[in-house]
């Protein structure tokens, strides 16, 4: 028996059960977890803001570094080489390898019969698909990437989300210029992990707009020259604080790392003929002057999840740039199986940065 | 000495053929007697005042037009054009906008084409020095910074003129899209000279299949010559959801590979919807309106997006290369639908902002 944080209703508190481990299909792989970080999309899925259809019940969770416990047959890393028991990994959502956005359009991450964890019904076969579980079950033909040794495992757990999806939008970008300011929209997980990717890819200067002030004095600590808490200052008074500081012109590159509502913003601030990654999700309607889309000439980026290799990347960021990043500022609370709940609501007021549930603890 | 131009005094009111002065020609600067001057739906936007302020300031009197071919009449000193041939009278040539070659964008940013401080014709004043700053009128003052290019022979002054706004803003389109795949679908929001430029050069460069949207049927017929596979007319399809139905009904259910925006920026939000997951947007038709789209379409479709301002030099070189040496296999010449005298400015500009002319082109010698 594996014990799991199972939501039943959403908004409701989580039941700590107790769940039969599947029996393993060919290729699949059973897992202990050795951490399991919380993102703002799990706080959204239990708040029901995202409609993934009848999932409940479900264990929430899909940043999960866990530790190989059995294999039905042979199974490798993405570099080929074989799993075996003890082996400390995170493992990519399952794509189906056989759909056009798999085959012909070379973007996986896309794919509309992915299965995703944290999001998925525990009361049938497989059962364990989320990280908030003792035991965590890996599908056949998802991607494996190994964690390095010197990366913590709470620390790989948020690779496994927020990393790779900033890692993916930086290759969809592509390069920055040695001239180039770069602003960061927002100073949670993902705008934290994009003010230290934009400082080592070379920015001439980084600044990060975010809140509240323990999440800016990380950005600060991931390279940020300047920071501006939107607690402090309004919209307008960003503006020509960032202005300000280009010349009047704005930053060369954007990346969004908030979500929809912060769209309008970051296209009028990013300069004329610049760039705009956009990475944080979520729903609602924007406005937008359509010369914004026109005669701005910009260039724009929306990134969507990852892939195998932007993991890959996340967690050999994580390893080799140690000693430049701070990257433990991250994990802010550590909490235990029967306090999932508790995360996920300190995670919804802003109070954590990653939350990391250590479910054998 | 003077010569005669079409005026637009005030916004929206019939324009003047009158004299203007003739200016001297400042080091470098070349005098063209203009050839053929075509207009665009800009023109028509800038003569009802919706666009084309400079600063805020009024930009009346002045004279319309700057997509014009013209024949070098005089040169004050060496200019040489683009490829570096020293220019002389008698030689075709179209002309950039001059460029001021020291701000951010011009320098540092690689990008002229925001140039803050360039000379953009026809919506210059003509009661300043140097006057004749627009195609319509007899002759073309072109400052001393500006790139010329030559027109190819194969090339007529008329069809030339239209690559010189219209057509090299979509060779910056398609240079900023990049790499067409075999495999993909293009889809052409507009069938307006941008629409209809985009078509034949998305079927150039290798589309698997090009669908377009517009109107009316006249222009669609255009686009069919041009290598449009399918064409929607939006007059039988006058919803948006309809339109958008068509674009997956012509895809798999899931959306053109690449859409090539050549309306306005009121298109974009159908547009976003007419793109696959995944795909690519490109935003050429400009537009002073706001447009409401769900904020996070950009993530959550994985889209690349890349808006389009004006070209550069070798934009234009693109153009009328390509007008050049497809001009065998591409029926340009349905473009040109409709030749004006200069008297008969403001019937051109009636017509374009009717849609019942392509390319109306001005040919200043026409009596």
């Amino acid at each position: 028996m594996s014990q799991a944080a199972v939501i039943t209703a959403y908004n409701e508190p989580l039941e700590v059960r107790d769940i039969a481990p599947p029996k393993l299909e060919k290729g699949g792989m059973i897992c202990r977890v050795d951490a399991a970080t919380l993102c703002a999309t799990d706080v959204k899925i239990w708040h029901g803001a995202i409609d993934y259809g009848p999932i409940l019940p479900y264990i929430p969770g899909h940043e999960t570094a866990s530790i190989v416990e059995e294999i039905d047959g042979e199974r490798s890393d993405i570099l080929g080489e074989p799993l075996k028991p003890g082996d400390r990994v995170i493992v990519a959502y399952r794509f189906c390898g056989h759909c056009f956005h798999c085959t012909i359009g070379q973007q996986p991450n896309l794919c509309p019969n992915a299965t995703r964890y944290g999001r998925v019904r525990a009361d049938v076969h497989p059962y364990l698909l989320g990280g908030c579980a003792q035991q965590h079950y890996f599908p056949e033909g998802a991607d494996v990437i190994r964690i390095p040794d010197e990366v913590s495992s709470a620390l790989a757990a948020s690779a496994a989300c927020a990393f790779r999806t900033v890692m993916h939008g930086f290759e969809r970008l592509g390069g920055i210029g040695s001239s180039e300011d770069v602003l960061i929209q927002g100073s949670g997980p993902l705008g934290l992990f994009a003010t230290a990717v934009a400082r080592d890819r070379g920015a001439r200067r980084v600044f990060t707009i975010g809140a509240p002030a323990a999440r800016l004095k990380v950005a600060k600590d991931m390279g940020a020259d300047e920071i501006c808490n939107i607690e402090e200052f309004n919209r307008q008074q960003r503006k020509e604080w960032l202005l300000d500081m280009t010349s009047g012109r704005g930053p060369d590159v954007v990346v969004q790392c908030v979500g929809a509502e912060a769209v309008g913003e970051g296209l009028d601030l990013v300069r004329r003929g610049g760039r705009f990654l956009s990475i944080g999700a979520g729903s609602g309607d924007q406005t937008i002057p359509g010369a914004i889309f026109t005669n701005k000439n910009l260039t724009l980026v929306g990134v969507l999840s990852g892939m195998a290799h932007h993991f890959y990347q996340a967690l050999d960021f994580l390893a080799t740039r140690k000693n430049t990043f701070p990257f433990d500022n991250f994990i802010t609370g550590t909490y235990r199986l029967d306090q999932t709940t508790e995360a996920l609501e300190a995670m919804a007021a802003y109070k954590e940065v990653k939350p990391v549930i250590y479910p054998n603890a | 000495m003077e010569v005669l131009a079409a005026v637009v005094s005030e916004h929206n009111v019939p324009l003047r053929v009158q004299p203007v002065p003739l200016p001297e020609l400042e080091v470098g600067a070349i005098l063209g007697r203009v050839e053929a001057a075509t207009l665009c739906a800009t023109d028509v936007h800038v003569w009802h005042g919706d666009l084309g302020s400079k600063a805020g300031q009024s930009i009346t009197p002045y004279i319309p037009g700057h997509e014009t071919a013209s024949v070098v009449v005089d040169v004050n000193g060496e200019r040489r054009d683009l490829l570096g041939e020293i220019i002389k009278p008698g030689d075709r040539v179209v002309v950039a906008y001059p460029f001021c070659g020291k701000c951010f964008y011009c320098t540092i940013a690689g990008q002229p084409t925001l140039c803050e401080d360039s000379i953009r014709y026809g919506r210059e004043r003509c009661d300043l020095f140097p006057y004749l700053l627009g195609g319509c009128a007899e002759y073309h003052y072109y400052p001393a910074r500006a790139e010329v290019i030559r027109i190819p022979d194969e090339v007529s002054s008329p069809l030339a003129a239209a690559s010189a706004c219209a057509f090299r803003t979509i060779m910056h389109g398609f240079e900023r899209l990049g790499d067409i795949r075999p495999n993909e679908t293009v889809l052409v929001q507009g069938s307006g000279p941008l629409g209809l430029f985009a078509t034949a050069v998305a079927r150039e460069k290798g589309a698997r299949r090009v669908l377009t949207i517009g109107g009316p049927e006249a222009r669609l017929e255009v686009a069919k010559a041009l290598g449009a596979d399918e064409v929607l007319n939006i007059a039988d399809a006058s919803d948006a959801a309809q339109r958008t139905d068509w674009v997956l009904g012509e895809t798999s259910g899931r959306g053109a590979d690449v859409v090539i925006q050549c309306v306005s920026a009121s298109a974009i939000p159908e547009g976003l919807n007419m793109v696959r997951r995944g795909g690519r947007y490109v935003s050429i038709g400009t537009g002073p309106e706001a447009v409401t789209i769900p904020g996070a379409i950009f993530t959550n479709k994985n889209l690349k997006f890349a808006s389009i301002r004006s070209g550069r030099a070798h934009h234009f070189h693109q153009a009328l290369d390509f007008l050049a040496t497809r001009k065998k296999d591409i029926p340009f010449d349905l473009f040109i639908s409709a030749e004006y005298s200069l008297s008969q400015t403001t019937q051109a500009l009636e017509d374009m902002a009717s849609y019942k002319i392509v390319k109306p082109v001005i040919l200043p010698t026409l009596a």
